[in-house]
Protein backbone atom coordinates (compact mmCIF):
# COMPACT_ATOMS: atom_id res chain seq x y z
CA UNK A 1 0.00 0.00 0.00
CA UNK A 2 1.62 3.21 -1.12
CA UNK A 3 1.15 6.86 -1.80
CA UNK A 4 -0.31 7.15 -5.27
CA UNK A 5 -1.51 9.51 -7.95
CA UNK A 6 -5.28 9.66 -7.59
CA UNK A 7 -6.46 11.47 -10.72
CA UNK A 8 -6.90 14.88 -12.29
CA UNK A 9 -9.65 17.42 -12.73
CA UNK A 10 -10.75 18.64 -16.12
CA UNK A 11 -8.24 20.98 -17.67
CA UNK A 12 -9.35 24.62 -17.82
CA UNK A 13 -8.10 26.93 -20.57
CA UNK A 14 -8.94 30.24 -22.21
CA UNK A 15 -7.69 32.19 -25.18
CA UNK A 16 -7.94 35.38 -23.17
CA UNK A 17 -8.73 35.84 -19.47
CA UNK A 18 -7.40 37.23 -16.22
CA UNK A 19 -8.91 34.46 -14.15
CA UNK A 20 -9.16 30.69 -14.36
CA UNK A 21 -11.10 28.17 -12.27
CA UNK A 22 -10.00 24.56 -12.85
CA UNK A 23 -12.27 21.73 -11.81
CA UNK A 24 -11.56 19.70 -8.71
CA UNK A 25 -11.04 15.97 -9.24
CA UNK A 26 -12.96 13.38 -7.26
CA UNK A 27 -11.35 12.74 -3.88
CA UNK A 28 -11.66 9.85 -1.45
CA UNK A 29 -11.75 11.88 1.76
CA UNK A 30 -8.84 10.04 3.31
CA UNK A 31 -6.45 12.93 3.79
CA UNK A 32 -5.00 13.37 0.30
CA UNK A 33 -3.66 16.54 -1.27
CA UNK A 34 -4.42 18.51 -4.41
CA UNK A 35 -1.86 20.19 -6.63
CA UNK A 36 -2.76 22.99 -9.03
CA UNK A 37 -0.63 24.19 -11.89
CA UNK A 38 -1.60 27.53 -13.43
CA UNK A 39 -0.07 29.19 -16.47
CA UNK A 40 -0.61 32.43 -18.33
CA UNK A 41 1.10 33.99 -21.32
CA UNK A 42 2.46 36.96 -19.46
CA UNK A 43 4.60 37.52 -16.40
CA UNK A 44 1.81 38.57 -14.07
CA UNK A 45 1.80 37.35 -10.50
CA UNK A 46 -0.88 34.71 -9.90
CA UNK A 47 -3.03 34.92 -6.80
CA UNK A 48 -5.73 32.77 -5.26
CA UNK A 49 -8.41 33.92 -2.88
CA UNK A 50 -9.90 30.48 -2.31
CA UNK A 51 -9.33 29.34 1.25
CA UNK A 52 -6.71 26.71 2.06
CA UNK A 53 -4.72 26.99 -1.17
CA UNK A 54 -1.03 27.72 -0.64
CA UNK A 55 1.40 28.88 -3.28
CA UNK A 56 4.48 26.68 -3.63
CA UNK A 57 6.28 28.52 -6.41
CA UNK A 58 5.90 30.69 -9.48
CA UNK A 59 8.43 30.98 -12.25
CA UNK A 60 8.56 33.21 -15.27
CA UNK A 61 9.95 31.63 -18.40
CA UNK A 62 10.94 34.39 -20.72
CA UNK A 63 8.88 37.56 -20.94
CA UNK A 64 5.53 36.06 -21.92
CA UNK A 65 5.00 32.86 -20.02
CA UNK A 66 4.65 32.18 -16.33
CA UNK A 67 3.48 29.19 -14.33
CA UNK A 68 2.62 28.75 -10.67
CA UNK A 69 2.23 25.72 -8.46
CA UNK A 70 -0.27 25.45 -5.57
CA UNK A 71 -1.23 22.89 -2.96
CA UNK A 72 -4.24 22.24 -0.70
CA UNK A 73 -5.70 19.49 1.39
CA UNK A 74 -8.26 17.46 -0.51
CA UNK A 75 -11.15 19.05 1.37
CA UNK A 76 -10.41 22.49 -0.08
CA UNK A 77 -12.86 24.00 -2.52
CA UNK A 78 -12.03 24.22 -6.22
CA UNK A 79 -9.75 27.26 -6.55
CA UNK A 80 -10.01 30.38 -8.65
CA UNK A 81 -6.79 32.04 -9.75
CA UNK A 82 -6.46 35.61 -10.90
CA UNK A 83 -3.83 38.00 -12.29
CA UNK A 84 -3.60 41.26 -14.10
CA UNK A 85 -4.12 41.28 -17.85
CA UNK A 86 -6.29 39.15 -20.11
CA UNK A 87 -4.10 36.59 -21.83
CA UNK A 88 -4.16 32.96 -22.99
CA UNK A 89 -4.08 30.82 -19.89
CA UNK A 90 -4.96 27.52 -18.32
CA UNK A 91 -4.87 25.44 -15.16
CA UNK A 92 -5.33 21.88 -13.98
CA UNK A 93 -5.54 20.03 -10.65
CA UNK A 94 -4.06 16.66 -9.76
CA UNK A 95 -4.79 14.53 -6.71
CA UNK A 96 -2.57 12.31 -4.53
CA UNK A 97 -3.58 9.94 -1.75
CA UNK A 98 -2.21 7.33 0.59
CA UNK A 99 -4.55 4.62 1.90
CA UNK A 100 -2.57 4.38 5.12
CA UNK A 101 -1.67 7.95 5.97
CA UNK A 102 -2.88 11.51 5.69
CA UNK A 103 -0.62 13.57 3.44
CA UNK A 104 1.30 16.69 4.31
CA UNK A 105 0.55 19.98 2.58
CA UNK A 106 3.90 21.37 3.63
CA UNK A 107 6.38 20.60 0.90
CA UNK A 108 10.01 20.19 1.93
CA UNK A 109 11.70 19.45 -1.35
CA UNK A 110 10.83 21.33 -4.52
CA UNK A 111 12.92 22.25 -7.49
CA UNK A 112 11.92 24.29 -10.51
CA UNK A 113 13.58 24.99 -13.82
CA UNK A 114 12.67 27.14 -16.78
CA UNK A 115 13.71 27.19 -20.41
CA UNK A 116 12.57 27.86 -23.94
CA UNK A 117 14.07 25.01 -25.92
CA UNK A 118 13.80 21.25 -26.19
CA UNK A 119 14.45 19.25 -23.98
CA UNK A 120 12.63 20.18 -20.78
CA UNK A 121 14.74 19.53 -17.71
CA UNK A 122 14.71 19.63 -13.94
CA UNK A 123 17.16 18.69 -11.22
CA UNK A 124 16.92 15.75 -8.88
CA UNK A 125 15.38 16.27 -5.44
CA UNK A 126 15.94 14.33 -2.22
CA UNK A 127 13.09 12.91 -0.17
CA UNK A 128 12.67 13.81 3.48
CA UNK A 129 10.35 10.99 4.62
CA UNK A 130 9.88 7.31 3.95
CA UNK A 131 7.45 6.28 1.25
CA UNK A 132 7.10 9.68 -0.41
CA UNK A 133 6.01 10.18 -3.99
CA UNK A 134 8.22 12.10 -6.40
CA UNK A 135 6.09 14.23 -8.72
CA UNK A 136 7.01 16.24 -11.78
CA UNK A 137 4.85 19.00 -13.25
CA UNK A 138 5.53 20.52 -16.65
CA UNK A 139 3.83 23.48 -18.28
CA UNK A 140 4.76 24.76 -21.73
CA UNK A 141 3.75 27.62 -23.99
CA UNK A 142 3.07 25.43 -27.03
CA UNK A 143 0.79 22.43 -27.54
CA UNK A 144 3.47 19.83 -28.18
CA UNK A 145 3.48 16.46 -26.48
CA UNK A 146 5.75 16.08 -23.46
CA UNK A 147 7.64 12.79 -23.28
CA UNK A 148 7.79 10.50 -20.25
CA UNK A 149 11.08 10.44 -18.35
CA UNK A 150 12.65 7.01 -17.93
CA UNK A 151 11.70 5.40 -14.64
CA UNK A 152 8.67 7.61 -14.12
CA UNK A 153 4.98 7.06 -14.74
CA UNK A 154 3.34 9.73 -16.81
CA UNK A 155 0.02 10.44 -15.16
CA UNK A 156 -1.20 12.92 -17.73
CA UNK A 157 0.00 14.82 -20.80
CA UNK A 158 -2.61 17.11 -22.32
CA UNK A 159 -2.90 20.38 -24.18
CA UNK A 160 -5.26 22.62 -26.03
CA UNK A 161 -5.29 24.76 -29.14
CA UNK A 162 -7.44 27.26 -27.26
CA UNK A 163 -4.57 28.64 -25.24
CA UNK A 164 -1.84 26.90 -27.28
CA UNK A 165 -0.24 25.33 -24.24
CA UNK A 166 0.61 21.89 -22.88
CA UNK A 167 1.01 20.46 -19.38
CA UNK A 168 1.99 17.14 -17.90
CA UNK A 169 2.03 15.34 -14.52
CA UNK A 170 4.18 12.32 -13.66
CA UNK A 171 5.22 10.45 -10.55
CA UNK A 172 7.24 7.63 -9.05
CA UNK A 173 7.77 6.32 -5.56
CA UNK A 174 10.80 7.33 -3.58
CA UNK A 175 12.40 4.73 -1.36
CA UNK A 176 13.37 5.55 2.18
CA UNK A 177 13.94 9.08 3.34
CA UNK A 178 17.02 10.49 1.64
CA UNK A 179 16.31 8.92 -1.74
CA UNK A 180 16.87 10.94 -4.88
CA UNK A 181 14.45 11.32 -7.75
CA UNK A 182 16.99 11.79 -10.49
CA UNK A 183 17.31 14.62 -12.99
CA UNK A 184 14.77 14.80 -15.80
CA UNK A 185 15.42 15.65 -19.43
CA UNK A 186 12.54 14.99 -21.77
CA UNK A 187 11.33 16.01 -25.16
CA UNK A 188 8.79 18.81 -25.19
CA UNK A 189 7.83 21.99 -26.97
CA UNK A 190 10.63 24.24 -28.11
CA UNK A 191 8.87 27.09 -26.43
CA UNK A 192 8.86 28.61 -22.97
CA UNK A 193 8.40 25.98 -20.31
CA UNK A 194 8.54 25.48 -16.55
CA UNK A 195 9.22 22.12 -14.93
CA UNK A 196 9.12 21.23 -11.23
CA UNK A 197 9.97 18.23 -9.18
CA UNK A 198 8.50 18.00 -5.70
CA UNK A 199 8.05 15.52 -2.89
CA UNK A 200 4.49 14.59 -1.91
CA UNK A 201 4.86 13.10 1.55
CA UNK A 202 2.98 11.62 4.45
CA UNK A 203 2.39 13.54 7.63
CA UNK A 204 5.00 12.60 10.19
CA UNK A 205 4.09 10.61 13.30
CA UNK A 206 5.76 12.21 16.33
CA UNK A 207 5.61 8.93 18.23
CA UNK A 208 3.01 6.22 18.74
CA UNK A 209 -0.21 7.55 17.28
CA UNK A 210 -3.61 5.94 17.43
CA UNK A 211 -6.36 7.36 15.27
CA UNK A 212 -9.09 4.81 16.03
CA UNK A 213 -9.65 2.59 19.01
CA UNK A 214 -12.53 0.46 20.17
CA UNK A 215 -12.97 -2.11 22.85
CA UNK A 216 -15.57 -4.78 23.08
CA UNK A 217 -16.75 -7.65 25.17
CA UNK A 218 -16.46 -11.05 23.56
CA UNK A 219 -19.59 -12.84 24.67
CA UNK A 220 -20.06 -16.56 24.51
CA UNK A 221 -22.88 -18.70 25.60
CA UNK A 222 -21.56 -20.55 28.64
CA UNK A 223 -19.67 -23.50 27.34
CA UNK A 224 -20.29 -25.60 30.47
CA UNK A 225 -23.36 -27.82 30.30
CA UNK A 226 -26.24 -25.89 31.78
CA UNK A 227 -29.73 -26.81 32.89
CA UNK A 228 -32.74 -24.64 33.38
CA UNK A 229 -34.77 -27.22 35.35
CA UNK A 230 -33.63 -30.16 37.37
CA UNK A 231 -35.72 -32.64 39.35
CA UNK A 232 -34.85 -35.80 41.11
CA UNK A 233 -37.05 -38.82 41.54
CA UNK A 234 -36.86 -42.50 42.43
CA UNK A 235 -37.35 -44.78 39.49
CA UNK A 236 -39.39 -47.65 40.78
CA UNK A 237 -39.55 -50.99 39.13
CA UNK A 238 -41.27 -54.02 40.39
CA UNK A 239 -38.72 -56.09 42.28
CA UNK A 240 -38.70 -59.87 43.01
CA UNK A 241 -41.98 -61.72 43.18
CA UNK A 242 -43.79 -60.37 46.15
CA UNK A 243 -46.85 -61.42 48.03
CA UNK A 244 -48.74 -59.39 50.47
CA UNK A 245 -51.08 -62.17 51.58
CA UNK A 246 -50.65 -65.86 51.42
CA UNK A 247 -53.17 -68.41 52.36
CA UNK A 248 -53.18 -72.06 52.14
CA UNK A 249 -56.25 -74.22 51.84
CA UNK A 250 -57.24 -77.76 51.05
CA UNK A 251 -58.95 -78.18 47.68
CA UNK A 252 -61.63 -80.59 48.29
CA UNK A 253 -63.38 -82.52 45.58
CA UNK A 254 -66.34 -84.69 46.16
CA UNK A 255 -65.46 -88.27 46.04
CA UNK A 256 -67.06 -90.18 43.01
CA UNK A 257 -66.30 -93.77 43.87
CA UNK A 258 -69.21 -96.19 44.25
CA UNK A 259 -67.05 -98.06 46.40
CA UNK A 260 -67.04 -95.31 48.80
CA UNK A 261 -69.51 -96.11 51.28
CA UNK A 262 -69.37 -92.66 52.62
CA UNK A 263 -72.00 -91.48 50.22
CA UNK A 264 -75.53 -92.56 50.58
CA UNK A 265 -76.45 -92.89 46.91
CA UNK A 266 -75.22 -91.94 43.54
CA UNK A 267 -77.20 -92.16 40.35
CA UNK A 268 -75.11 -92.10 37.02
CA UNK B 1 -8.14 -24.97 23.68
CA UNK B 2 -10.53 -22.39 22.33
CA UNK B 3 -8.93 -19.56 20.36
CA UNK B 4 -10.42 -16.25 19.39
CA UNK B 5 -9.02 -14.83 16.14
CA UNK B 6 -10.64 -11.41 15.83
CA UNK B 7 -13.69 -9.37 16.73
CA UNK B 8 -14.48 -5.93 15.40
CA UNK B 9 -17.31 -3.57 14.77
CA UNK B 10 -15.66 -0.38 13.55
CA UNK B 11 -12.84 1.06 11.51
CA UNK B 12 -10.50 0.63 14.48
CA UNK B 13 -10.24 -3.02 13.55
CA UNK B 14 -9.83 -2.52 9.80
CA UNK B 15 -7.01 -1.48 7.57
CA UNK B 16 -7.36 2.06 6.35
CA UNK B 17 -9.45 1.85 3.22
CA UNK B 18 -8.46 3.62 0.03
CA UNK B 19 -11.98 4.89 -0.27
CA UNK B 20 -14.97 5.79 1.80
CA UNK B 21 -15.63 3.13 4.40
CA UNK B 22 -17.48 4.84 7.22
CA UNK B 23 -19.67 3.97 10.12
CA UNK B 24 -23.32 4.60 10.64
CA UNK B 25 -25.54 4.95 13.62
CA UNK B 26 -28.78 4.20 11.82
CA UNK B 27 -30.92 1.73 13.74
CA UNK B 28 -31.90 -1.49 12.04
CA UNK B 29 -28.57 -1.93 10.36
CA UNK B 30 -27.16 -3.74 13.39
CA UNK B 31 -28.48 -5.62 16.40
CA UNK B 32 -29.01 -2.84 18.91
CA UNK B 33 -28.98 -5.32 21.78
CA UNK B 34 -25.25 -5.61 21.25
CA UNK B 35 -23.96 -2.81 18.99
CA UNK B 36 -24.67 0.82 18.29
CA UNK B 37 -23.03 1.13 14.91
CA UNK B 38 -21.85 -0.82 11.89
CA UNK B 39 -19.22 -0.64 9.23
CA UNK B 40 -20.66 0.84 6.06
CA UNK B 41 -19.30 -0.56 2.83
CA UNK B 42 -20.56 1.42 -0.16
CA UNK B 43 -21.20 0.05 -3.59
CA UNK B 44 -18.17 -0.42 -5.77
CA UNK B 45 -14.87 -2.03 -4.99
CA UNK B 46 -14.48 -0.84 -1.40
CA UNK B 47 -14.07 -3.30 1.42
CA UNK B 48 -13.36 -3.51 5.12
CA UNK B 49 -10.10 -5.39 5.35
CA UNK B 50 -9.13 -7.70 8.20
CA UNK B 51 -5.69 -9.28 8.19
CA UNK B 52 -2.56 -9.44 10.25
CA UNK B 53 -1.69 -11.12 13.52
CA UNK B 54 -4.86 -12.51 15.00
CA UNK B 55 -5.76 -12.40 18.66
CA UNK B 56 -4.16 -15.77 19.34
CA UNK B 57 -0.89 -14.76 17.67
CA UNK B 58 -1.49 -16.67 14.47
CA UNK B 59 -1.50 -15.01 11.07
CA UNK B 60 -3.16 -17.70 9.01
CA UNK B 61 -6.08 -20.05 9.55
CA UNK B 62 -5.53 -23.51 8.15
CA UNK B 63 -7.87 -25.52 10.36
CA UNK B 64 -11.54 -25.29 11.23
CA UNK B 65 -12.75 -21.79 11.98
CA UNK B 66 -16.09 -20.11 12.51
CA UNK B 67 -16.68 -16.67 11.00
CA UNK B 68 -19.68 -14.93 12.49
CA UNK B 69 -21.02 -11.58 11.32
CA UNK B 70 -24.18 -9.55 11.02
CA UNK B 71 -24.89 -8.05 7.60
CA UNK B 72 -27.59 -5.64 6.60
CA UNK B 73 -28.39 -5.17 2.95
CA UNK B 74 -31.24 -4.68 0.52
CA UNK B 75 -30.11 -7.13 -2.16
CA UNK B 76 -27.71 -9.92 -3.04
CA UNK B 77 -27.04 -9.08 -6.63
CA UNK B 78 -23.46 -8.08 -7.15
CA UNK B 79 -19.93 -9.30 -6.50
CA UNK B 80 -19.29 -11.08 -3.21
CA UNK B 81 -20.10 -10.11 0.36
CA UNK B 82 -17.18 -11.84 2.04
CA UNK B 83 -13.95 -12.47 0.24
CA UNK B 84 -11.19 -14.62 1.75
CA UNK B 85 -7.61 -14.67 0.52
CA UNK B 86 -4.44 -16.56 1.27
CA UNK B 87 -1.15 -14.82 0.64
CA UNK B 88 -2.94 -12.29 -1.52
CA UNK B 89 -4.44 -14.99 -3.73
CA UNK B 90 -8.10 -15.91 -4.02
CA UNK B 91 -9.24 -18.58 -1.58
CA UNK B 92 -12.96 -18.64 -0.74
CA UNK B 93 -15.87 -16.28 -1.06
CA UNK B 94 -19.57 -15.82 -0.52
CA UNK B 95 -20.75 -14.89 -3.98
CA UNK B 96 -23.82 -12.69 -4.00
CA UNK B 97 -24.77 -12.36 -7.64
CA UNK B 98 -27.99 -14.26 -6.95
CA UNK B 99 -28.59 -15.17 -3.34
CA UNK B 100 -25.50 -16.55 -1.65
CA UNK B 101 -23.24 -19.18 -3.15
CA UNK B 102 -20.11 -20.34 -1.36
CA UNK B 103 -17.23 -20.79 -3.77
CA UNK B 104 -13.62 -21.91 -3.63
CA UNK B 105 -10.83 -20.85 -5.94
CA UNK B 106 -9.32 -23.56 -8.13
CA UNK B 107 -5.76 -22.33 -8.50
CA UNK B 108 -5.12 -24.90 -11.23
CA UNK B 109 -7.75 -23.50 -13.56
CA UNK B 110 -7.81 -20.01 -12.06
CA UNK B 111 -11.55 -20.14 -11.68
CA UNK B 112 -14.14 -19.93 -8.93
CA UNK B 113 -16.03 -23.15 -8.34
CA UNK B 114 -19.43 -23.45 -6.70
CA UNK B 115 -19.15 -25.27 -3.38
CA UNK B 116 -22.40 -26.66 -2.11
CA UNK B 117 -25.67 -25.11 -3.19
CA UNK B 118 -26.87 -21.53 -3.30
CA UNK B 119 -29.59 -20.18 -1.08
CA UNK B 120 -31.49 -16.92 -0.88
CA UNK B 121 -31.69 -15.38 2.57
CA UNK B 122 -34.07 -12.55 3.26
CA UNK B 123 -32.70 -9.03 2.91
CA UNK B 124 -32.37 -6.81 5.94
CA UNK B 125 -30.34 -7.74 8.98
CA UNK B 126 -29.02 -11.29 9.04
CA UNK B 127 -26.61 -13.19 11.23
CA UNK B 128 -24.35 -15.43 9.18
CA UNK B 129 -21.97 -18.04 10.51
CA UNK B 130 -19.55 -19.71 8.15
CA UNK B 131 -17.96 -22.86 9.52
CA UNK B 132 -15.06 -23.54 7.22
CA UNK B 133 -12.16 -25.94 7.17
CA UNK B 134 -9.92 -24.87 4.31
CA UNK B 135 -9.67 -27.50 1.64
CA UNK B 136 -12.08 -29.77 3.50
CA UNK B 137 -15.62 -28.49 3.75
CA UNK B 138 -17.97 -25.85 5.04
CA UNK B 139 -21.32 -25.17 6.61
CA UNK B 140 -23.11 -21.86 6.27
CA UNK B 141 -25.74 -20.85 8.78
CA UNK B 142 -28.17 -17.99 8.52
CA UNK B 143 -30.43 -17.07 11.43
CA UNK B 144 -29.17 -20.15 13.22
CA UNK B 145 -30.26 -22.56 10.48
CA UNK B 146 -27.95 -24.54 8.23
CA UNK B 147 -28.51 -23.20 4.70
CA UNK B 148 -25.66 -24.69 2.68
CA UNK B 149 -22.83 -27.12 3.18
CA UNK B 150 -20.38 -29.34 1.38
CA UNK B 151 -17.89 -31.99 2.31
CA UNK B 152 -16.53 -32.22 -1.22
CA UNK B 153 -12.79 -31.59 -1.07
CA UNK B 154 -11.92 -28.64 -3.32
CA UNK B 155 -9.71 -29.20 -6.33
CA UNK B 156 -6.58 -27.09 -6.00
CA UNK B 157 -8.20 -25.20 -3.16
CA UNK B 158 -6.45 -22.87 -0.73
CA UNK B 159 -5.02 -24.56 2.32
CA UNK B 160 -5.48 -21.53 4.56
CA UNK B 161 -7.06 -18.10 4.89
CA UNK B 162 -5.12 -15.07 6.12
CA UNK B 163 -7.25 -12.16 4.96
CA UNK B 164 -10.94 -11.33 5.07
CA UNK B 165 -12.59 -8.61 3.02
CA UNK B 166 -16.12 -7.55 3.78
CA UNK B 167 -17.51 -6.11 0.59
CA UNK B 168 -20.72 -4.72 -0.82
CA UNK B 169 -22.74 -7.46 -2.46
CA UNK B 170 -25.26 -5.06 -3.94
CA UNK B 171 -24.81 -2.82 -6.95
CA UNK B 172 -27.17 -0.09 -5.83
CA UNK B 173 -26.97 0.37 -2.06
CA UNK B 174 -24.63 -0.03 0.88
CA UNK B 175 -23.81 -3.07 2.97
CA UNK B 176 -23.47 -2.78 6.74
CA UNK B 177 -21.39 -5.20 8.79
CA UNK B 178 -21.34 -5.57 12.56
CA UNK B 179 -20.28 -8.03 15.24
CA UNK B 180 -17.62 -9.57 13.02
CA UNK B 181 -16.06 -12.42 14.98
CA UNK B 182 -13.83 -15.35 14.19
CA UNK B 183 -12.72 -18.24 16.38
CA UNK B 184 -11.83 -21.90 16.23
CA UNK B 185 -14.84 -23.02 18.23
CA UNK B 186 -18.57 -22.87 17.75
CA UNK B 187 -19.56 -19.20 18.03
CA UNK B 188 -23.00 -19.49 16.49
CA UNK B 189 -24.44 -18.18 19.75
CA UNK B 190 -21.63 -15.73 20.51
CA UNK B 191 -21.78 -11.96 20.31
CA UNK B 192 -19.49 -8.96 20.36
CA UNK B 193 -20.48 -5.87 22.35
CA UNK B 194 -18.27 -3.04 21.03
CA UNK B 195 -17.81 0.39 22.48
CA UNK B 196 -15.91 3.52 21.55
CA UNK B 197 -14.25 5.85 24.03
CA UNK B 198 -16.58 8.24 25.83
CA UNK B 199 -14.07 10.03 28.05
CA UNK B 200 -10.51 10.33 29.29
CA UNK B 201 -9.36 7.59 31.63
CA UNK B 202 -7.15 7.76 34.67
CA UNK B 203 -4.02 7.68 32.52
CA UNK B 204 -4.65 11.10 31.07
CA UNK B 205 -1.51 13.20 31.32
CA UNK B 206 0.79 11.78 28.66
CA UNK B 207 0.95 12.75 25.02
CA UNK B 208 -1.43 14.84 23.00
CA UNK B 209 -4.89 14.44 21.59
CA UNK B 210 -8.19 13.57 23.18
CA UNK B 211 -10.56 10.63 23.27
CA UNK B 212 -12.61 12.41 20.63
CA UNK B 213 -9.70 11.94 18.22
CA UNK B 214 -10.05 8.16 18.31
CA UNK B 215 -13.77 7.63 18.45
CA UNK B 216 -14.94 9.46 15.35
CA UNK B 217 -17.80 7.93 13.43
CA UNK B 218 -16.21 8.74 10.10
CA UNK B 219 -12.96 7.97 8.37
CA UNK B 220 -10.52 10.43 9.87
CA UNK B 221 -6.90 9.71 10.62
CA UNK B 222 -5.84 13.32 10.47
CA UNK B 223 -6.16 13.68 14.22
CA UNK B 224 -4.96 11.14 16.70
CA UNK B 225 -3.73 10.53 20.21
CA UNK B 226 0.06 10.73 20.13
CA UNK B 227 2.56 9.38 22.66
CA UNK B 228 5.99 10.78 21.96
CA UNK B 229 8.20 8.94 24.45
CA UNK B 230 8.65 5.35 25.46
CA UNK B 231 6.51 4.34 28.40
CA UNK B 232 3.90 7.04 27.96
CA UNK B 233 0.37 5.77 28.18
CA UNK B 234 -3.23 6.87 27.91
CA UNK B 235 -6.46 5.23 28.94
CA UNK B 236 -10.07 5.91 28.07
CA UNK B 237 -13.44 5.21 29.57
CA UNK B 238 -16.46 3.73 27.89
CA UNK B 239 -20.11 3.14 28.69
CA UNK B 240 -21.15 0.21 30.82
CA UNK B 241 -22.73 -2.86 29.34
CA UNK B 242 -25.39 -5.23 30.54
CA UNK B 243 -24.59 -8.73 29.47
CA UNK B 244 -27.71 -10.28 27.99
CA UNK B 245 -29.15 -13.34 29.64
CA UNK B 246 -27.55 -16.48 28.34
CA UNK B 247 -24.19 -14.83 27.62
CA UNK B 248 -20.99 -14.52 29.59
CA UNK B 249 -17.92 -12.33 29.10
CA UNK B 250 -15.13 -14.43 27.69
CA UNK B 251 -12.74 -11.53 27.38
CA UNK B 252 -12.10 -7.94 26.38
CA UNK B 253 -11.07 -7.19 22.80
CA UNK B 254 -9.29 -3.90 22.09
CA UNK B 255 -8.70 -2.79 18.51
CA UNK B 256 -6.43 0.19 17.82
CA UNK B 257 -5.46 1.63 14.45
CA UNK B 258 -2.08 3.25 14.86
CA UNK B 259 1.35 4.05 13.46
CA UNK B 260 4.78 4.90 14.82
CA UNK B 261 7.34 7.61 14.22
CA UNK B 262 9.91 9.76 15.95
CA UNK B 263 11.83 7.90 18.63
CA UNK B 264 9.02 5.49 19.45
CA UNK B 265 9.63 2.11 17.88
CA UNK B 266 6.39 0.32 18.68
CA UNK B 267 3.03 0.58 20.37
CA UNK B 268 1.19 -1.54 22.92
CA UNK B 269 -2.43 -1.96 23.94
CA UNK B 270 -3.47 -1.79 27.55
CA UNK B 271 -6.37 -2.59 29.84
CA UNK B 272 -6.66 -0.83 33.17
CA UNK B 273 -8.88 -1.95 36.01
CA UNK B 274 -8.80 -0.30 39.38
CA UNK B 275 -5.20 0.46 40.26
CA UNK B 276 -3.83 -2.23 38.00
CA UNK B 277 -3.20 -2.54 34.31
CA UNK B 278 -2.22 -5.22 31.86
CA UNK B 279 -0.16 -4.18 28.85
CA UNK B 280 0.31 -6.23 25.72
CA UNK B 281 3.67 -6.89 24.14
CA UNK B 282 4.62 -4.59 21.29
CA UNK B 283 2.12 -5.03 18.47
CA UNK B 284 4.60 -4.39 15.63
CA UNK B 285 3.10 -1.14 14.44
CA UNK B 286 4.45 0.36 11.22
CA UNK B 287 4.78 3.87 9.83
CA UNK B 288 1.41 3.65 8.11
CA UNK B 289 -1.86 3.41 10.01
CA UNK B 290 -2.75 -0.25 10.51
CA UNK B 291 -5.08 -2.02 12.94
CA UNK B 292 -3.78 -4.09 15.80
CA UNK B 293 -5.90 -6.21 18.12
CA UNK B 294 -5.51 -7.60 21.60
CA UNK B 295 -7.54 -9.98 23.72
CA UNK B 296 -7.56 -9.62 27.49
CA UNK B 297 -8.95 -12.84 28.95
CA UNK B 298 -8.71 -11.73 32.57
CA UNK B 299 -9.12 -8.48 34.41
CA UNK B 300 -5.90 -6.92 35.70
CA UNK B 301 -7.03 -6.79 39.30
CA UNK B 302 -8.36 -10.24 40.00
CA UNK B 303 -6.50 -12.19 37.37
CA UNK B 304 -9.78 -13.96 36.76
CA UNK B 305 -12.24 -13.71 33.89
CA UNK B 306 -14.09 -10.42 33.78
CA UNK B 307 -17.25 -10.10 35.76
CA UNK B 308 -19.70 -7.58 34.37
CA UNK B 309 -18.85 -5.26 37.26
CA UNK B 310 -15.12 -5.45 36.67
CA UNK B 311 -15.53 -5.17 32.92
CA UNK B 312 -17.61 -2.04 33.33
CA UNK B 313 -15.06 -0.38 35.59
CA UNK B 314 -12.16 -1.22 33.28
CA UNK B 315 -10.52 1.29 30.94
CA UNK B 316 -8.76 0.62 27.68
CA UNK B 317 -5.84 2.41 26.13
CA UNK B 318 -2.43 2.50 24.52
CA UNK B 319 1.19 2.69 25.58
CA UNK B 320 4.35 3.64 23.72
CA UNK B 321 6.84 0.79 23.73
Amino acid sequence: VALVFGGVGTRAQSAGAATIAPAKPAVDSIGGVLLAVVWSKNNAVHSCSTADWANLDQKNSGASFTASLWIAAEGAAAPTFTWTGSVACGAQLSYYEDPQNPLDTSIAAIGGTTGSANPHTSSSITSTRDGSLAVYVDAAAANTAIATPAGWTENLDNGSATDATRNAFGSKLFGASGSTSGAISITGAAAAWVQWQLEIRRTAAPGFQVSKEEMGAWLDAPRALSFSKVEVGAWLDAGALQFSKIEVGAWLDASGSVDNPGFCSIIW
Amino acid sequence: MANQYFALNSLAGCFRSSSAVVETTTAGRFDSAYASNAILVPTGSDFAQVKGTFLDGSTSLSALFYLRFDANCSAFNSSAMVFMLNGGANAYRLLTTSGIQVQYWNSGTSAWVNWGSAFSPPTGLNTFVLKLTPNVGFELYQAGTLRASSAVVPTNGAAAVDEFRFQCGNNSSNYYYSQIMCADYDIRDSHYMPELANGEGTYNTDGTGAYTDINEAVLNDSNAVSLTASGQHRSFTKASITVPVGQQITGMVVNARGRIGGTVTDGKILCKQGANDTVSAGKSYNTGYEPRWHFFATDPTSGSPFTQTNYNSAEFGIQAA
